[in-house]
Formats: C-alpha cells, structure tokens, sequence
C-alpha cells in the first residue's frame, strides 16, 4: 500500500541516515551536450574601429596557407586585437580537362584543390588598420591570395550543409 | 424531338445538331446561348443537390490535415540544428591509417647530427633577427604615425578629428601574393575547361 514508499528517519536516533552512499561517489560532470551551431552577432563597429572583419587567405597549397593563417593569428594575439574566430572553409576540388592537340576528346590533365582559412577579428581601430595591412602584406607568400572583407550573415551561411528539403517546404507553403 | 417550327429552333438545339455529325470529345466547350448554363456540354450540368456539400468538406478536411501535417514536418526540419560542413582537410583519409607500414631510418654520424645542430641554431637566430625587424618596423609605424596625428591636432582640430575616423573604402580589401616569375608576355594557354567537383553535403 501506501506505506512501502515512505522512508522513516528518526532524526533523534544514532542510526539516522545509515543508507547514505551518493556523498561517497565522486562528483558527476555533467554530461556535454552539443552545442548548437549559432551564429555569433555581428558587431558594426563604432566610427573609430571597424567591426567583425574577415581575413580571408586562400591558395592551392594546403600547408603555406596554414602556417600563413597561424602567423596572422599570432600576429593579432601579439597586437592585442582580439581574434573572436579562426576557422577554415570548405575545400573546394577542381578538376582540369584539357582539349588533345589532335582530335576532339577532352583529357584529363590535373585535379587540384584550393584551400581557404578565415581569421576574424574584431575592434581594430582605425588609425592602426593600415598599419595591420601594411604587415600582413609584406609577409604574403606566394601563391596565397589575401582578401579582408567585413564579415557578413552570407559567410556564416555558407560554412553549413544546405538543407534542400526545409527549402522545398518553405516554398511550398508560401 | 418534338414539333419544332422551323422559326422556333432554339439556338443550342442548332448547336447540337452542328456537332453531332462530328461527336467527337470536344476540347472548347460549346457556349453557344444563355440557355446552356453550363460548361459541361448539351443538356448535362452539375446535380444541384446535397451532395457536392459533403465532397467540399471532406476536401477542406484533407486540405487541412496535409497543412497541418506540413507545418509539423517544417518544424521538425527547424528543430534541427544547421550543421557545418565537413573539412576535408582535417579528416585523414583511411588509407593512410591502415597500412602497418614503419619507415626505418639509417642511424646518423655524430658530424652530420653535429651540422643539423648548427644549421637548427643558425636557423633559429636568422628567424629571431627577422621577428626583431619585424617588430621593430610595426613600432617605427606606429610611432610616426602617432607623431603625426600629434601634430596635425596642433595645426587643426578639425582635419585631426577627420582622420582619426575609420576608412569606408579601406574594406574590401583584396590582393593576389607575389609570384616567383612574372607573367610571360604572349603565353597562348591550351584549350580546355575547368570543372568544379567539390562534393556537396546536404543535411
């Protein structure tokens, strides 16, 4: 009945609290959950300092682009501005078909990759930026194409898998 | 049918005449007077009666289920975080990690591990002295430039003030790195085209 769930305690008695084992366990962490892939808001800046800016280096050599994108990373930790994210961008894979000298068939010469590392920045004042650029420009190596933008919802967008279907129903009930 | 004067005819009994010696299925259908109310052809229309009600009902029941069905399938979509795609370029392909293969290196001389030494150290000074100069420059820069502003604010307050605001046109900024040769003049490329066959994730 109702009386096999109550837990009697006699608080006067010696034997009070005899079952007690949890504070005996080490301490639980709590399990991780995932965290959800959000975008982080973008700050426009005041008139003196620029807001999120993107610097965007891309190249066919996968290690020059890199180490490139560590040392600007190093370089603005160094500087004092502040580096909010360092990411890398998906690889793209090209595929290069040349025409055969004679004869119509196309051949297939060369399949190469470009890769692309972001480095975004935020609060960089306006009298140092060129500066910063100034830096940056002179260790440029190579074969690496540099491009600062500012940072844009687009550029989140385009780091995440496309969703075809949640497009499909949203044209559909529109 | 019937005892018909020739003044008399109603029009769309002369219609149904013209076509019947062609009764084929009709795609415009014959509007010929005010007397055929509707489209459906001679002396057929809609049963005016309860039961095209119920179809109506039953239809906007449908209807609503399919909505509501929809609108619990989108938000289910939505529930789900976006994901980001995948870096192939963090993701070690398996073939690299199968193989059991162990490379054996020779054992070195002590002269040539003693060059490596040496060669690391003179390295190691080369880079330090380039970091130096690095730094140094970025303070040089910086120095001037501070000095200047100083000395614009002494001329004018108001070009100063000028200044200090950031640069609209500085972002996008955009340059290609420097190349080991310059282009060669009159370089004819062969034909061919370029393809793009990045593999795209769908969540």
């Amino acid at each position: 009945g109702a009386l096999l769930g109550c837990h009697r305690s006699y608080r006067s008695r010696p034997t009070h609290g005899i079952g007690r084992f949890k504070y005996l366990l080490p301490k639980e962490v709590p399990k991780r959950r995932k965290e959800k892939v959000q975008m982080k808001e973008i700050s426009a800046g005041t008139e003196y300092q620029y807001g999120d800016i993107n610097i965007q280096m891309t190249s066919y050599d996968l290690c020059l682009v890199e180490h490139f994108a560590q040392y600007v990373h190093r370089l603005c930790n160094r500087l004092c501005i502040r580096v909010t994210e360092s990411y890398a961008m998906p690889t793209k894979t090209n595929e290069v078909l040349l025409l055969e000298e004679r004869g119509s068939k196309m051949q297939l010469d060369a399949v190469f990759t470009t890769h692309q590392r972001v480095v975004q920045i935020r609060g960089l004042s306006s009298t140092f930026a060129p500066i910063l650029l100034e830096i940056i420009q002179s260790s440029q190596p190579e074969g690496v194409h540099l491009l600062m933008k500012q940072h844009t919802e687009a550029d989140f967008k385009s780091r995440l898998k496309s969703r075809p279907e949640l497009e499909e129903l949203l044209a559909e009930m529109s | 049918a019937g005892s018909m004067t020739p003044e008399s005819v109603p029009p769309h009994a002369l219609c149904c005449f013209s076509s019947c010696s062609s009764w084929l299925p009709q795609r415009v259908p014959l509007r010929g007077s005010q007397w055929q109310s509707s489209l459906l052809g001679f002396r057929t229309s809609l049963p005016v009666r309860a039961q095209p009600k119920k179809k109506k009902k039953v239809d906007v029941k449908k209807e609503q289920a399919q909505k509501e069905r929809m609108k619990k399938k989108l938000k289910k979509l939505e529930k789900a975080a976006p994901e980001l795609i995948p870096i192939e370029d963090f993701i070690t392909p398996l073939k690299y990690t199968e193989s059991n293969r162990v490379r054996s290196l020779p054992a070195l001389s002590p002269e040539e591990s003693e060059r490596r030494v040496l060669l690391l150290k003179k390295w190691c000074l080369f880079k330090q002295k380039q970091d130096e100069a690095e730094k140094k420059a970025i303070k040089a820069l910086v120095e001037s430039q501070q000095e200047a502003l100083r000395e614009l604010q002494l001329e004018s307050e108001e070009l100063y003030q000028a200044a200090i605001l950031r640069d609209e046109g500085l972002f996008p900024f955009e340059r290609e790195g420097p190349t080991y040769t310059p282009p060669l003049p009159g370089y004819d490329p062969p034909e061919g085209k370029c393809i793009d066959i990045t593999k795209v994730y769908t969540q």
